[in-house]
């Protein structure tokens, strides 16, 4: 059924899980959970990454029933062939939306801090070409990028580390000051960053093993990835006082700005450059979602050949979100979807297996 | 479908010559008068009339490609001694058949083979006599090393195949001959080990080598081109070398090798990335040197392929990131040059490449003048006329000797060409344009395959036992198992060689 070419390892499918999590949120998500939760801002991001673990737990509940299906091959099974192949188109659109946010997203930040005066279309067209090259390629390629790219997490951690020259522990206390509410309300904004754990629907088939092994990598990967951002949100809450902390739109890279070592003066230049391939690798991760559903419905499961329209649309989506008024709006159909198809909507078909698996036996 | 449509549009049609038969006449001079038409009464091809048992008698052969001390010792003497007897007992040479059919004869002959034909005999005696003309074997000039063995492949593939054989005295050592070019029928050996080498992947090999269809093959290059998986790729995807220490070295690796008549380069296959930077040397060295010099080597790799771009990059687009006093040093130097700087590297990189291609092909005894030429005139003068800034210099000068460390020619050349699109886009993009790039190389690494083997392989797919030969070199007693990226039959290849250490009769 899944041809031999594109199986991946379990070790392949923790760090592809792993990539497709890390992606532009980061930069902006201390500034973001700070606002609400306070000093106890990287309680609400492990909050939220244990919200995902629930999330995934329930994706692969449900992934479990058709061991050999993608989402797109399952939906019809469940729910007929109209609406499942309906809610696929759904499910594409999400998938599409959420690589152009991330690209325009991407762009924005490029814009703001390295690349004043280039033009935005070229940087997008830079991007999406290298993107294309490697999206058309089979999950096992993808796979062994994602898992070298991986190394690019640890340059990051390292250089955050730096940060811990001139720290001051009193700015999280008390912890709980914004009370649990508050962190509980942070946790909601840390889910956003961390999405991209939906690959799981779509690639898992893919994986070779057992499927306890399968959550296993899953859950590791998500564990891995929580850790790091809240590791990345305790240093910068450490770092800056709680007034400065609202001002600054992406703390992370203004509290690498402010070291230097004796050669290199700029340090987030050389975080952004490591973290374009992070970015890029989420949005392989976007895009091979989307196109494997495209390929389902018009090219007979040839994901590649839907790879050139796919990012026609991606950059006229971040072209598009270029106006503020834009990119918010694509921001909330972002978060209304990701409720709908990847919390609410996996927990009905979930229910619905069951109860017709009941009523068979 | 598109089999189907490809199998009716192919014009590989297998044309097979159509094989006359042709018994030989019992007439001296019809049998003659045919092999000389066969050969268009080429001038080098001689004969010469022998007596044998009361008959009238022929030698024919071609005095170029045979040795006629031979022909003089082993035939026309005892012969001549005899007179009398059976053809096959009297002749001293090593291989001797008969044939009946006359229309392989002239093949026979551009074979280095001399005939026998005698007078109402309707058989020929076919009698191998070539001559063998070789250089002696030398060091080959660009794979030199400091410690290990100094010899080199040479022209002749018997000579080749014998140093091999000689390092590797197994009978599980199979050569398996070919012969390609239907114009100039090249020979080829496939050597590989039996107990080793993947079977999948000799057959694949061998299946290769049996699709060659053109009619010349003149160099090992014409072979590599035609078996390659990725002929797009800018990296090599195929080993030359011309020590037979190497090549014993990765056929024991489970790889196969590639030897052809009258080209002293090996090919090996298939190999991954890192094995082009792999040198002998690295394991005649203590570990740990070796493991320095081998970083070094990678570490010359990126600076071959990315300092100029670098460079561009942080004029043009991030000058903030180096130290404020630096800033003004380069600054200065720069501010008199009229051009940007991606025009400067480019100006400087060519003329470096020229200089480079110039060296190869000037006699030795002018070779001064490039040293002169490329030293004075371009490194000084250039920047005394205000056209490049010294520190452009500085940096096309490090890459130049950088890309020279690689231990093969092959791999040396495409990196350089690959700094070429970095900087290209590193002066449009900067420290991300360079990003860009890299991650696009990184993408290419990861898709290449050549014979089933991931070309990035042990980083991409990532296994932790084979980096130990990687980037650095661990001690050979803790290099228990091959490199799995030939898929060998057997992993491992050492256990426990220094278990001296622990049956040590008690020394204090």
């Amino acid at each position: 059924m899944i041809p031999e070419k594109s199986r991946i390892s379990q070790g392949q499918f923790m760090f592809v899980v792993v990539q497709s999590q890390v992606g532009v949120g980061i930069l902006s998500l201390p500034n973001k959970v700070q606002a609400s939760a306070k000093g106890g801002g990287w309680i609400s991001v492990l909050i939220a990454g244990l919200a995902i673990q629930v999330i995934i737990l329930i994706l692969w509940a449900l992934c479990k029933q058709f061991p050999s299906d993608t989402i797109y091959s399952f939906l019809p099974k469940i729910t007929g062939k109209y609406l499942g192949n309906l809610l696929s188109f759904a499910y594409i659109s999400y998938f599409l939306l959420s690589a152009g946010t991330v690209l325009a997203k991407f762009a924005d930040v490029v814009e703001r801090w390295i690349l004043q005066e280039t033009p935005r279309w070229a940087l997008l067209i830079l991007s999406l070409l290298t993107c294309m090259y490697l999206a058309m390629e089979n999950l096992r390629v993808i796979a062994r990028l994602f898992v070298i790219s991986s190394l690019t997490i640890i340059v990051m951690l390292v250089l955050t580390l730096m940060g811990y020259v001139n720290v001051n522990f009193s700015y999280i206390f008390p912890i709980t000051e914004a009370g649990w509410g508050k962190i509980v309300k942070g946790a909601t904004e840390a889910l956003f960053p961390l999405v991209g754990y939906e690959i799981i629907l779509v690639i898992y088939p893919f994986v070779e093993g057992k499927s306890g092994g399968k959550l296993k990598a899953a859950s590791l990967g998500n564990m891995l990835i929580t850790l790091f951002y809240a590791f990345e949100v305790f240093t910068c809450l450490i770092i800056f006082s709680p007034a400065v902390m609202s001002e600054v739109p992406e703390p992370l890279l203004y509290m690498l700005k402010g070291f230097s070592f004796q050669l290199i003066q700029r340090i987030d230049l050389i975080f952004l450059s490591v973290w374009v391939f992070v970015v890029s690798t989420a949005m392989v991760a976007w895009i091979y979602m989307a196109t494997v559903g495209l390929g389902r419905f018009f090219h007979r499961g040839e994901h590649k050949k839907a790879v050139p329209y796919a990012m026609f649309i991606l950059f006229i989506l971040a072209m598009m979100a270029q106006e503020p008024s834009i990119s918010d709006f694509f921001d909330r159909m972002l978060k209304i979807g990701h409720y709908t198809f990847v919390v609410g909507l996996p927990l009905i078909l979930l229910c619905f297996t069951y109860l017709i698996r009941k009523r068979r036996t | 479908m598109r089999y189907l449509l490809r199998k009716i549009f192919s014009n590989k049609q297998t044309e097979e010559r159509p094989h006359m038969k042709m018994n030989v006449f019992s007439s001296l001079d019809k049998n003659l008068e045919f092999i000389e038409n066969q050969l268009f009464h080429s001038s080098d091809l001689k004969w010469r009339s022998i007596r044998f048992n009361h008959l009238e008698g022929l030698i024919v052969f071609f005095e170029s490609i045979t040795d006629q001390q031979r022909i003089q010792n082993e035939i026309i003497q005892p012969i001549e001694e005899k007179r009398e007897g059976n053809v096959d007992k009297v002749i001293t040479s090593l291989e001797i058949t008969k044939k009946s059919d006359l229309c392989e004869v002239p093949h026979a002959l551009i074979q280095g083979k001399c005939v026998l034909l005698f007078e109402g005999t309707v058989e020929v005696y076919v009698v191998d006599v070539t001559a063998v003309n070789k250089r002696s074997i030398l060091e080959p000039e660009n794979e030199t090393v400091i410690r290990g063995a100094h010899d080199g492949f040479i022209e002749h593939l018997m000579t080749n195949l014998f140093l091999v054989r000689k390092r590797l005295m197994n009978p599980n050592l199979v050569v398996r001959y070919y012969q390609i070019g239907k114009a100039t029928n090249t020979k080829l050996a496939l050597l590989y080990m039996q107990d080793l080498a993947n079977p999948d992947l000799v057959k694949e090999v061998d299946h290769r080598i049996n699709s060659i269809s053109m009619d010349t093959i003149f160099s090992p290059g014409f072979i590599a081109e035609f078996i390659e998986d990725n002929p797009y790729s800018l990296f090599p995807q195929i080993l030359y070398t011309e020590r037979p220490d190497r090549v014993v070295a990765h056929l024991m690796e489970g790889r196969v090798t590639i030897l052809s008549d009258g080209d002293p380069s090996a090919l090996i296959l298939p190999v991954t990335f890192f094995s082009f930077y792999q040198s002998p040397d690295d394991y005649h060295r203590k570990w740990l040197v070796g493991s320095f010099i081998r970083l070094l080597r990678l570490m010359s790799f990126i600076i071959a392929s990315i300092i100029p771009a670098l460079y561009i990059a942080i004029i043009g687009f991030h000058p903030e990131i180096l130290p404020e006093n630096l800033i003004f040093s380069v600054k200065s130097s720069i501010d008199r040059v009229p051009f940007p700087p991606i025009v400067e590297a480019l100006i400087m990189q060519i003329t470096l490449e020229v200089l480079r291609e110039a060296g190869v092909r000037l006699p030795s005894r002018v070779g001064q003048t490039i040293g002169i030429v490329g030293g004075l005139v371009i490194g000084e003068s250039v920047v005394r006329a205000g056209l490049i800034s010294y520190p452009m210099v500085i940096v096309i000068a490090l890459t130049a000797i950088s890309s020279f460390v690689a231990p093969s020619n092959e791999i040396s050349l495409s990196t350089r060409l690959l700094g070429f699109p970095l900087m290209i886009l590193s002066a449009m993009f900067g420290l991300i344009g360079i990003m860009f790039g890299l991650l696009f190389i990184l993408i290419h690494l990861c898709k290449l395959e050549s014979f089933g083997t991931a070309y990035f392989a042990p980083i991409m797919p990532l296994r932790m036992k084979d980096l130990k030969d990687t980037f650095i070199r661990f001690p050979i007693w803790s290099l228990n198992q091959r490199p799995h990226d030939p898929h060998p039959k057997r992993l491992n290849q050492e256990r426990n060689s220094r278990e001296w250490e622990q049956d040590d009769p008690g020394k204090e």
